[in-house]
């Protein structure tokens, strides 16, 4: 049992090797990630920078199965996700990956709670138990709590700041205790001072016991996490070559 | 089970657009809930309108018979005959009795039919169609004759003593050959000519020769069959007998079946009785040869044939015409779930990210669509019903509005517009505007499941 548990902590929750990812425009082909290898564990958080268009944004989609690299291997808790169908990958999406968008994207027509609880509705099946769905209210309630916004169970994200929503983004993607925690930009939509409340809060749940890939501009975001890495030209490299990851 | 959750989420939410696309469902199934429910009670009325005049079945045997004999036989031996009733059938010519402008009075073609008053009342409406209809309302009136238990008694003793025949004329007939109650007719009778010695009758039955004959018009009939109305004279079977050879007039028996569209068990039923009926009704001392044991059956359908097939090829007509506007109708469906797929492209992408899969995504906006076709083929069931209800509050309205009356009891000749719910074809409708609806959803929902949750997740 024990030697499980080692297993499961010491096995990389994404393990990415060589992935090409290219768009076609017309009659052009443009190469975004070529080549790109990344490792992470859980535990352990990452921050990635670059330029515009450096293909930050894609290598999170490819990375987090929303998006289909052209070759490469990747793997998510140990098991290989390029080959697997797309219903396969769906589950892998709602059991393993978590997201945080810049914009939030939460769903208007259903409350804080009820976004919270989304991802363990999905994963719940068609007709799941009283119990279940009890467990779910129990801990979307805890998450909003953690996040702090208990008494806000009922409100719609129209009602709520953008730092609320995001805070709601923040539990709704820890809802399913996932393996990796990607954040795209999670702070790129707020002011500074909600920004570093947000922030506080994601250092504070978000590696608790999982991987934290994050995406930003912000430069005192980045430097929070324990690896910095930049994207130029196709692949992820040390953002500061002499620390090995710090800027 | 998210699925459920979010398709009604969106639904609420988005209920104006929801409430559109479930009114032109509802909308044009009421209209084909109504159309159809309109034009079988039409139907059903002009059915009843023929058959009332006619018999579910007519009976004509080639063996020489005895009506009234084979009448109470069918009934004793024939499984699903309620009543048969004699009936003898001829035509005419008949024109006003008394000096006539000939250059303006012409002689009117006519059907003169011998029954029994008893008998007939059992097998149509020949006692009801006795009293004529309300122009104005629709409704009938009190019977034209004295008594419709005897509705050939001629009431006058002096007329009654002289022999004189009472007839009932159609109320067509009457109009066009100028005469009313208690008024006579002249009606042509034919019989096989005379030999040349005037002796007994021709050998020759090719040779006919006629006479006239008055006859006193005792009450007038009125089917609502206008082609009946104008052309038919009644006399009692008796009376027919003794005017009109059998050499100028056909005999049948005409029958009432306890089940109406049991026409075809009742003629399979008639072969196997066929020897019994034969002996039964022969007059006593005539030989049957085999070739004669035969009985030709004809439905009321088979009679008018024409007017049968005309009636149901218009309904088809009408029925895929109204089909086609619930199509219409569903296609409000497809536009408001397009316009949802549309807006909710970037949950689309969420819903993705979060772990919902292709069939998910489908499921979620196929359901929305079927709530709403739900909701609208309910709604449109339970409106058509309601309005067929109330056909003539709302036909008063749509008069109000047009300024005059949309349906004029004086040309179709029914009191109320005659409407007939045919429950289980309802449902048929509803199930196939629900059906519809899935096809409706399913297009635009395959276009949300189809979406890369990538390009989802970023659309403007």
């Amino acid at each position: 049992m024990t030697e499980a548990v080692t297993a499961v902590a010491t096995r990389p929750a994404l393990l990415a090797r060589g992935i090409h990812r290219s768009y076609s425009m017309a009659h052009e082909t443009i190469p975004v990630l070529e080549g790109l290898s990344l490792e992470l564990t859980r535990g352990e958080s990452v921050s990635v920078v670059g330029a515009s268009g450096s293909g930050k944004t894609t290598m999170i989609h490819v990375l987090g199965l929303l998006d289909q690299p052209d070759t490469g291997s990747l793997a998510i808790d140990g098991e290989d996700v390029l080959a697997a169908s797309g219903a396969r990958r769906a589950v892998l999406r709602n059991r393993h990956l978590g997201f945080v968008f810049q914009f939030y994207h939460l769903v208007n027509e259903l409350t804080a709670l009820e976004n919270v609880a989304l991802p363990a509705r999905i994963g719940g099946g068609w007709l799941p138990s009283a119990g279940d769905r009890s467990a779910w209210r129990d801990r979307s309630r805890d998450l909003l709590a953690k996040v702090g916004l208990s008494g806000r169970e009922r409100h719609r994200p129209n009602q709520l700041s953008g730092g609320e929503r995001q805070r709601v983004a923040i539990a709704r993607a820890l809802m399913n205790e996932p393996a990796v925690l990607f954040c795209d930009e999670p702070t790129g939509n707020l002011d500074p001072r909600t920004s570093r409340g947000v922030q506080d809060l994601l250092f504070e749940i978000g590696p608790e016991s999982r991987a934290m890939l994050l995406v930003t501009h912000d430069e005192s975001l980045a430097r929070r996490c324990g690896r910095v890495l930049r994207l130029t030209e196709g692949k992820l490299v040390p953002a500061d070559p002499e620390t090995g990851g710090g800027l | 089970m998210y699925r459920f959750f979010l398709s009604f989420r969106f639904l609420r939410h988005h209920w104006l657009m929801t409430l559109i696309g479930s009114f032109f469902v509802g909308a044009s199934l009421v209209i084909l809930v109504v159309v159809m429910s309109v034009m079988d009670g039409f139907q059903s009325k002009l059915k009843e309108t023929i058959a009332g005049s006619s018999a579910d079945l007519t009976l004509t045997p080639r063996w020489p018979f005895d009506p009234v004999e084979l009448s109470k036989a069918i009934v004793e031996l024939v499984p699903g005959v309620t009543a048969a009733a004699p009936y003898y059938e001829t035509i005419t010519l008949a024109r006003r009795a008394g000096r006539i402008d000939a250059t303006r009075e012409k002689m009117h073609y006519a059907a003169v039919f011998g029954i029994d008053p008893q008998r007939e009342a059992r097998i149509n409406r020949f006692s009801e169609y006795l009293s004529l209809l309300d122009r104005r309302t629709g409704r009938r009136r009190t019977p034209s004759v004295r008594d419709v238990a005897d509705p050939f008694r001629v009431a006058d003793e002096l007329e009654r003593a002289t022999g004189t025949i009472g007839v009932v004329l159609g109320v067509g007939l009457a109009d066009d050959v100028g005469v009313e109650i208690n008024r006579k007719i002249r009606i042509a009778i034919a019989e096989p000519a005379k030999d040349a010695a005037g002796g007994g009758s021709s050998k020759d039955n090719d040779n006919l020769s006629f006479k006239y004959l008055q006859v006193l018009v005792v009450g007038l009939y009125e089917s609502g069959n206008s082609e009946v109305d104008r052309s038919c004279i009644f006399m009692d079977h008796a009376a027919f007998r003794g005017l009109f050879t059998e050499d100028v007039a056909r005999s049948s028996v005409r029958c009432r079946l306890a089940d109406p569209d049991g026409i075809d068990r009742a003629k399979a039923a008639l072969t196997t009785v066929l020897d019994k009926l034969v002996i039964r009704s022969v007059p006593p001392g005539v030989v049957v040869e085999p070739w004669q044991q035969q009985i030709r059956p004809e439905s009321w359908k088979d009679k008018n044939r024409s007017l049968v097939q005309a009636i149901e090829s218009e309904k088809s007509m009408i029925l895929v015409i109204s089909f086609l506007i619930v199509v219409a109708g569903t296609s409000s469906i497809f536009a408001a779930q397009w316009l949802l797929v549309s807006d909710k492209i970037r949950e689309i992408g969420i819903l993705r990210a979060l772990g919902a899969d292709f069939n998910g995504v489908v499921s979620i906006f196929v359901l929305n669509g079927f709530l709403m076709g739900v909701l609208g083929s309910a709604g449109g069931t339970f409106g058509g019903l309601l309005v067929v209800r109330h056909i003539d509050v709302v036909h008063g309205w749509i008069s109000w509005m047009a300024g005059r009356p949309v349906f004029d009891p004086t040309i179709y000749l029914f009191d109320r517009i005659p409407t007939l719910v045919d429950y289980a074809e309802v449902s048929r409708y509803a199930f196939a505007a629900l059906a519809c609806t899935l096809v409706a959803s399913a297009i635009p929902a395959m276009r949300a499941g189809l979406m890369k949750p990538a390009e989802a997740l970023h659309r403007d």
